[in-house]
């Protein structure tokens, strides 16, 4: 079971939704802690929705206020980097472009593709973590002194 | 067998997400650690006379007082712990600027664990 989570994370790795960001953080797991990963990703899903549903709002105003939406996502992106999400981090990097060159189209088309980053990310991180939760914890690694 | 007093840290950063990322971090480093969601509220801490941390890591962009602000505010107040910056604005300016408000170090978001293992190793 330890190697087929093995294999579903290096998948997920080599094509690209995550980043080794996500390792450092499974790496931080142990016995006192451990659906560390888990919980963070279940935080970044709460809070992520809240970001998005702004968002939407201010994507919904005529004309766009760029810089609104630059900050909006700004803080979108932060989170998602700090979990890992290599492709909505992407995603969200070249929104913030749009905004800064005033692109609307380019903004819109960025954030419907970001959304189906999202949308694919959280999907293939449940039955991630579903495995990981049958598979139970791997041995303890030493703490640092 | 006494065990050894466990350092304090704070961590003040108004995403969640990364609130919980740094505790965990923290906390495998050895740390007791506190959270709050914005410079103004450590400021209010420290002016109560409620604030003894170790150590404070602190976001830079935040709604109410953010990091330059709070971390100025703190070294007035005669706050001599270390400080840690964490941003992800790219603007030299700024970070120029939250440096110079009286950090120990200053990190790129998301946080590296070889990084800040490092840097609080190096005391």
């Amino acid at each position: 079971m330890h190697r087929r989570l093995a294999s579903m994370r290096k998948s997920l790795l080599d094509q690209g939704f995550l980043d080794e960001q996500f390792i450092q953080l499974e790496e931080l797991q142990d016995d006192s802690n451990p659906n560390f990963v888990e919980e963070i990703a279940a935080s970044y899903y709460r809070d992520s929705a809240r970001q998005m549903l702004n968002i939407d709002q201010a994507l919904d105003k005529y004309p766009l206020d760029f810089a609104k939406l630059d900050n909006l996502m700004h803080q979108f992106r932060g989170s998602s980097s700090s979990i890992g999400a290599k492709k909505v981090k992407n995603e969200s990097t070249q929104f913030q472009e749009h905004c800064r060159t005033g692109n609307a189209e380019g903004c819109r088309r960025t954030y419907r593709q970001l959304k189906k980053e999202y949308a694919t990310l959280k999907k293939k991180l449940e039955a991630y973590f579903q495995l990981a939760r049958q598979a139970g914890p791997l041995e303890t690694a030493s703490r640092p002194k | 067998m006494t065990s050894a007093k466990r350092q304090s840290a704070l961590v003040v950063d108004d995403d969640p997400v990364t609130r919980i990322i740094t505790r965990g971090l923290l906390n495998y480093f050895g740390f007791e650690v506190s959270t709050l969601n914005d410079g103004i509220e450590v400021v209010n801490m420290y002016e109560a006379g409620k604030g003894h941390f170790d150590l404070i890591i602190t976001d830079m962009e935040m709604p109410v007082m953010n990091g330059i602000e709070a971390t100025k505010k703190l070294r007035s107040l005669g706050v001599g712990c270390k400080i840690i910056g964490v941003s992800s604005c790219d603007d030299e300016t700024s970070r120029r600027h939250f440096m110079e408000a009286g950090l120990d170090h200053l990190f790129y978001k998301p946080l590296n664990v070889t990084k800040l293992q490092s840097c609080l190793e190096n005391n």
